[in-house]
């Protein structure tokens, strides 16, 4: 018995004319993007003015010297509000489309029922979480709360802020998970944070700047409080960031430990 | 400093091959965490510390542990 049985193919998988036909189209790719590749110019060599132009503008006009926050939170800001919304979108359709249904009932999780099924967690990985969430969290609101003066900002902190809660599971404490990040709450913090970011913009137009302009004081480079809104609107991105991604990791966790299907008998 | 680039590069290269190798799904997962972080080095070596930082956390970290509760539900068994 041959150890691949062409006779038996399963469905879906065509015959051996495939394979030429990909190794043709696989080199003509690769000649193509060989010959693109070889047309660019190398590495860190940078000879576009751009660049430069907004290297002087981020620290001069915005104090800031971080000039990836300059460009997201000040002269890009309205294109940082898409993704805000677009993260927005993305948590607010995961929770909807795993609410409880009618015909799933909420269970107790596997480490703390009576009938436990899971088996402990070791002791190591406890002890490492242990020392890894709060230095995980601390990072985040670091990174943060920084993020117009040093590498970071709003996104970055905020993935880390929400991946550090998460970390809990991986200690077999779900509960406390569950119990650190309820529902309401969570859903407050992602919508008002969003809400946030348009108010930010609005009280510039209010002050007769354009949307979203810098308006507050803009102090001094490297400084904490500096760099006008540009703080605040990081702080505000890492919110909704952190409470986006803690929403959709825990309700995908709570649809496999804490929902099923309701049992025949009696329903 | 272009040495240390190929290198993360080809790194890059064999994680992704790896991933893709890889048939069990929930192994994928994991392999798919380590190639996430090959990434990240990339990013790093690139100059490029702010999309590094992100990487990590959402391709190390969130995207496994989404795919291997996703697996489980679909298989209907206790957590992974």
């Amino acid at each position: 018995m041959s150890a691949v049985d062409r006779s038996r193919r399963e469905p879906g998988t065509t015959g051996r004319l495939p394979l030429p036909v990909f190794l043709v189209a696989l080199a003509t790719f690769a000649g193509l993007l060989l010959l693109a590749v070889v047309g660019l110019p190398s590495y860190l060599v940078y000879e576009g003015p751009y660049g430069m132009v907004l290297q002087e503008l981020a620290v001069e006009t915005r104090r800031t010297a971080h000039t990836v926050s300059a460009v997201l939170y000040d002269m890009r800001s309205l294109d940082t509000l898409g993704e805000v919304f677009a993260l927005f979108t993305a948590a607010t359709g995961a929770v909807v489309l795993l609410r409880e249904m009618a015909d799933e009932e909420e269970i107790e999780p596997p480490d703390q029922a009576d009938d436990r099924i899971a088996p402990p967690t070791s002791d190591a990985i406890r002890l490492l979480i242990l020392g890894l969430v709060p230095v995980t969290l601390l990072f985040g609101i670091y990174t943060v709360v920084r993020g117009h003066v040093t590498v970071g900002g709003g996104f970055q902190g905020g993935v880390v802020l929400g991946s550090a809660i998460v970390l809990l599971h991986l200690a077999g404490r779900y509960r406390t998970l569950r119990r650190l990040t309820p529902d309401d709450p969570l859903d407050a913090v992602e919508s008002l944070s969003a809400g946030a970011y348009v108010l930010v913009g609005l009280i510039a137009l209010a002050g007769g700047a354009a949307f979203l302009a810098n308006t507050l004081p803009l102090g001094q480079t490297g400084e904490l409080l500096s760099a006008g809104t540009i703080p605040v609107l990081s702080i505000i991105v890492g919110l909704e960031v952190g409470a986006a991604t803690t929403l959709i990791t825990v309700h995908l966790m709570e649809q496999k430990l804490e929902i099923r299907m309701v049992e025949e008998e009696g329903g | 400093m272009i040495a240390l680039q190929m290198v993360a590069l080809v790194l890059v290269v064999a994680g992704a091959v790896a991933t893709v190798l890889t048939r069990e799904p929930r192994r994928q997962a994991i392999v798919f965490g380590a190639y996430g972080f090959l990434l990240a080095l990339l990013f790093l070596v690139l100059e490029a510390p702010d999309v590094a930082l992100s990487q990590v956390a959402v391709s190390g970290l969130v995207i496994p542990l989404l795919v291997l509760f996703a697996l489980a539900k679909l298989r209907g068994t206790d957590e992974p």
